[in-house]
This record gives structure tokens, C-alpha cells and sequence, in this order.
């Protein structure tokens, strides 16, 4: 099983647990170097035995959608982005965790979340070999880029 | 019954407002709210919870570093771990420190209530 593999499965069974919502991928593809926000991105640094990185990005409104499917509340566009934050972290949780219970050893951790906002943002990341996975929701798509540095064996 | 004290440890709001509210609703005290390991310690010495609902990977100090002194000033502090990560080297660091209640994200504030509640009566 290829390392992407084990996002894919922890983004799908996240979301649907976290928001009680069908998600589907639809593209897998190599990332370019520059991303162009869509609006609301999440960056979660993994460290330990490989470097590397998981970017999640989505329009502001799917955002904010998305938080409120948990609670009205986080529809405001600070807790929105603070929620999908937690989800991003929740994503790539699951997947280092099935990395690491496969490759022994490697003792991979995550960085806190870093949240990004805002129209025109442009993210570059030369130094990783990135993934980038398209999901569809109802509330809109959301992206999420993969990347470490170097091979996985 | 008297009503049981809650302290939420986690640096993302979200999970205060989904945990706040569950618990709430079950019938607990949210005495404090901590958003990282450092103000988690401060706070605990100064509202002595009955039960911690405790983040691992905060900024400033995190949840296991947090969750060993909580300990050592006292031993039979109630701490439920929360976790994105639920490899077995993390929870093995987690039993080291002492914590004996763990739980892997995401999940829904009544799962917690309900984990928080099993705690109390163990």
C-alpha cells in the first residue's frame, strides 16, 4: 500500500465521522509547487523519522459550512478556520498513525496547526515530492497536498 | 450529588465549545479552560477539577509533559487523553505518565461525557 493510501482512507473516515458527511475523492495528482489558496488553508508540519507536510485548503464559505454542520456556533469565520484546523490535524493524525504502526521506528509527529486565511495567497513547497488529493463534498471541495522529502521505501 | 468539575485542555476552540456543551449538558462544571499544557498545570492547582479532558499536541507545553506534573503534585488526578495520534508508541508515553484513560479523534462530545462519566465511577 503507498503512503498516499493511508491519507486518502484517514481523510474519508475522518470526515465522515467528525462531520456525518459522504466525501468522495475525485483526483489524485502530482501537486504543483505553487498552490493558490482557495481561500482557507491549514498547514500541519509532520516530523520524526521523515519530514514532511500536510496542506489543507477549501473556500472560506465550505469552511464555515463545514464547521456548522458540528455546531452553530463555529460558523464564524475565526472558529470555522479553528475547526477545520482540528480537522486537518485529525486527518493527518490517523494517517501518521497507520504509518506509523506499519513502519516501525519512524516515530512520526505532528506540528500544531498553522492557519492560513485570505484571497491571492500562493503556498510553495520546492523541497517536497507532493500529493495533491481532490475530495468533493456537498458544501464544496477541499484539497489536501501531501509531502515529504524524499522517497518512502 | 454535588455537580463534578471539568477542566478542557486543547488549543483549538472548537473542541471547547463541542466538549464545553456536551458536558454541560450532562450535568458538568466547565471550571476552566486551558490552551496549552503551561496554563493546564496553573489552572488545575487553582480549581482542582474532578476530571481533565487533556489535548497531546499543544504549543508551549504539551499534553503529556502537562499531564506528568499534574501527577506528581497529584497522583489520582482523573485525566482523559485526547488524541489525533493513537500509535502504540504515543499511547505507551501516555501509560508511562501515568494516564490510564485515552481517546483517539475525532469524536462526538457525548462519547466523551460518556468516557468522562465511566472515569467517575471507576
Amino acid at each position: 500500500m503507498e503512503y498516499i493510501e493511508f491519507f486518502v482512507d484517514s481523510v474519508i473516515e475522518s470526515f465522515e465521522k467528525m462531520f456525518e458527511e459522504k466525501i468522495v475523492l475525485e483526483k489524485k495528482l502530482s501537486a504543483p509547487a505553487c498552490i493558490s489558496s482557495l481561500g482557507a488553508a491549514v498547514v500541519v508540519g509532520i516530523t520524526g523519522g521523515k519530514k514532511g507536510r500536510v496542506l489543507l485548503d477549501m473556500g472560506l464559505v465550505t469552511a464555515s459550512k463545514l464547521a456548522g454542520k458540528l455546531d452553530e456556533e463555529l460558523e464564524d469565520e475565526d472558529l470555522s478556520l479553528f475547526t477545520i484546523a482540528e480537522f486537518c490535524n485529525i486527518a493527518a493524525g490517523g494517517a501518521t498513525t497507520m504509518l506509523n504502526n506499519k513502519y516501525k521506528g519512524v516515530g512520526l509527529r505532528l506540528s500544531t496547526p498553522s492557519i492560513f486565511a485570505g484571497s491571492n495567497s500562493n503556498i510553495y513547497s520546492p523541497k517536497l515530492n507532493e500529493v495533491l488529493l481532490d475530495f468533493s463534498t456537498r458544501f464544496g471541495n477541499i484539497r489536501f497536498y501531501i509531502g515529504f522529502e524524499g522517497e518512502w521505501e | 450529588m454535588s455537580t463534578k468539575k471539568l477542566m478542557i485542555v486543547d488549543d483549538s476552540p472548537a473542541i471547547h465549545i463541542i466538549i464545553g456543551k456536551a458536558a454541560t449538558a450532562g450535568g458538568y462544571d466547565v471550571c476552566a479552560h486551558a490552551k496549552n499544557g503551561d496554563e493546564a498545570v496553573k489552572l488545575y492547582e487553582q480549581t482542582s477539577p474532578d476530571v481533565v479532558t487533556m489535548d497531546v499536541t499543544m504549543p508551549i507545553k504539551d499534553g503529556l509533559t502537562a499531564s506528568k506534573e499534574i501527577l506528581t503534585k497529584n497522583p489520582n488526578a482523573k485525566i482523559l487523553m485526547l488524541s489525533a495520534m493513537g500509535d502504540e508508541e504515543i499511547v505507551t508515553e501516555a501509560m508511562k505518565a501515568g494516564i490510564t484513560h485515552f481517546m483517539k479523534k475525532p469524536f462526538k462530545g457525548t462519547e466523551i461525557v460518556d468516557a468522562i462519566n465511566d472515569m467517575l465511577s471507576e
